[in-house]
């Protein structure tokens, strides 16, 4: 089973590495976004390893209940100020909205 | 028994959806946008599904259509 | 150049946009019109056919786009084809030929891969819910486990039952595939997979050999009369071979 769970953890981290352009773009007006992005992913990367040890410590009965609560306290926060980096850093609504063309738009 | 000729409606999705999981490149489309932020491409991926279920075009269902018969057409072109 | 000079030279446009990669002399068949109703050709490069239509700029995602390009890959099916993927365009033909032989390994193992070959596709789905997957609200990936008020304990207990449905679907998803390819057994000569959102189980994509291409749609025929377990299989094909173009 545990293979299985590697496998996901990696695929799920191999998509979110797929997000990151090849190259950050040079264009001034482009840098800030481009370098946000970058940061937004890699700390988002860090998240999930960690809870995915976490749950394995969990789940190997390592953990104490105080330690439990506390980790998972520490997630939740993290999880929190992802959100609240994510506006900080400026990524509005307009960056959301993808123009697909015929396609339409998706907000 | 299911008998999928008893859902054509299905079967012209699937093979749309078919049809656009082969030519479309998501990961190519996911990086081309360099002002997508991080939390978005799922937003897309979402996007391509919407389209997908909404779009009310009628295609042939591209069921075992062996090469003697009809080529399997996508779309009328219209 | 202006426009006008362009159209007095006869042809304006050195964007070119490419469909498929064919052996050395094999050409589209005449009339057959891609993108924005452009004619399609073969432009040799280097023992490569590459089949391309002119075109001003890098196309826009659509639809119609989609299908049109489909229908061009689509005519080379008799043949040993390499599809390519939507978008790939080249400002003008030497770029497309430095790109021809910056990718030249692949291309060679691929069409060594589909010589003689066409492909199918499996969708399966749970039979529970047959009505087409609804279109899921926005931010899907990240399903943040509801916890009634904030707790660490439970956000952490909550995170490893999720990991642990995750497991078991990705268990059930890979068993679901392996099944159909036992069945298919040597009429399969390779296989992709895809690992889908549920209603929808797993899209498999198989390389078949030209000769069995009767011998697997009987096949995979009985296999969908016959199956009982609450799975639909949504069998489309033959396609050019899309998913083994690339490793």
């Amino acid at each position: 089973m545990s293979d299985v769970e590697a496998a996901l953890l990696r695929e799920e981290l191999e998509e979110l590495a797929r997000t990151l352009p090849p190259r950050i773009e040079a264009d001034p007006e482009k840098l800030d976004v481009g370098l946000a992005r970058l940061v937004m992913t890699l700390i988002e990367l860090l998240r999930r390893v960690l809870e995915h040890q976490a749950i394995r410590r969990l789940d190997a009965g390592t953990l104490s209940e105080e330690e439990e609560e506390r980790l998972g306290m520490a997630f939740l926060r993290l999880r929190d100020r992802m959100l609240e980096l994510r506006t900080t850093l400026g990524l509005t609504e307009e960056d959301l909205n993808l123009d697909l063309g015929p396609l339409g738009r998706l907000l | 028994m299911p008998d999928p000729s008893s859902a054509p409606r299905d079967h012209d999705r699937v093979a749309l959806v078919e049809l656009v999981n082969r030519v479309v490149d998501k990961g190519v489309v996911l990086n081309g946008e360099i002002t997508i932020s991080v939390a978005d491409i799922d937003l897309l991926f979402v996007g391509l599904r919407v389209l997908l279920c909404s779009a009310d075009r009628m295609t042939e269902p591209v069921i075992l259509e062996s090469r003697a018969s009809a080529a399997p057409a996508i779309g009328g072109g219209s | 150049m202006s426009g006008r000079a362009a159209r007095e030279r006869g042809s304006a446009v050195s964007g070119v946009y490419a469909y498929c990669v064919l052996p050395a002399g094999r050409h589209p068949p005449p009339g057959l019109l891609g993108l924005d109703d452009r004619p399609v050709v073969g432009h040799e490069i280097e023992g490569l056919t590459t089949w391309i239509s002119r075109s001003e700029s890098e196309p826009a995602l659509g639809l119609d786009a989609v299908e049109r390009h489909h229908r061009v890959v689509e005519s080379a099916i008799a043949e040993d084809v390499v599809p390519l993927r939507f978008g790939a365009w080249q400002p003008d033909l030497s770029a497309l030929g430095a790109r021809i032989r910056r990718t030249r390994a692949e291309l060679d193992t691929a069409l060594e891969l589909v010589r003689g070959r066409v492909e199918f596709g499996v969708r399966v789905q749970e039979v529970a819910a047959s009505t087409p997957a609804r279109a899921e609200p926005a931010i899907r990936a990240q399903a943040e486990p509801a916890v009634p008020a904030p707790s660490g304990k439970g956000y952490l207990r909550a995170l490893s039952r999720r990991e642990k449905q995750r497991a078991e679907r990705r268990l059930q998803q890979d068993g679901l595939a392996r099944r159909v390819r036992e069945f298919l057994a040597e009429l399969v000569v390779d296989e992709r997979v895809s690992y889908l959102d549920a209603p929808e189980v797993v899209a498999l994509a198989h390389l078949v050999n030209r000769p069995d291409e009767p011998y697997y749609q009987a096949r995979i025929r009985s296999l969908i009369v016959g199956e009982a377990e609450g799975y639909i299989l949504h069998v489309t094909g033959p396609w050019p071979p899309y998913s083994f173009a690339a490793p």
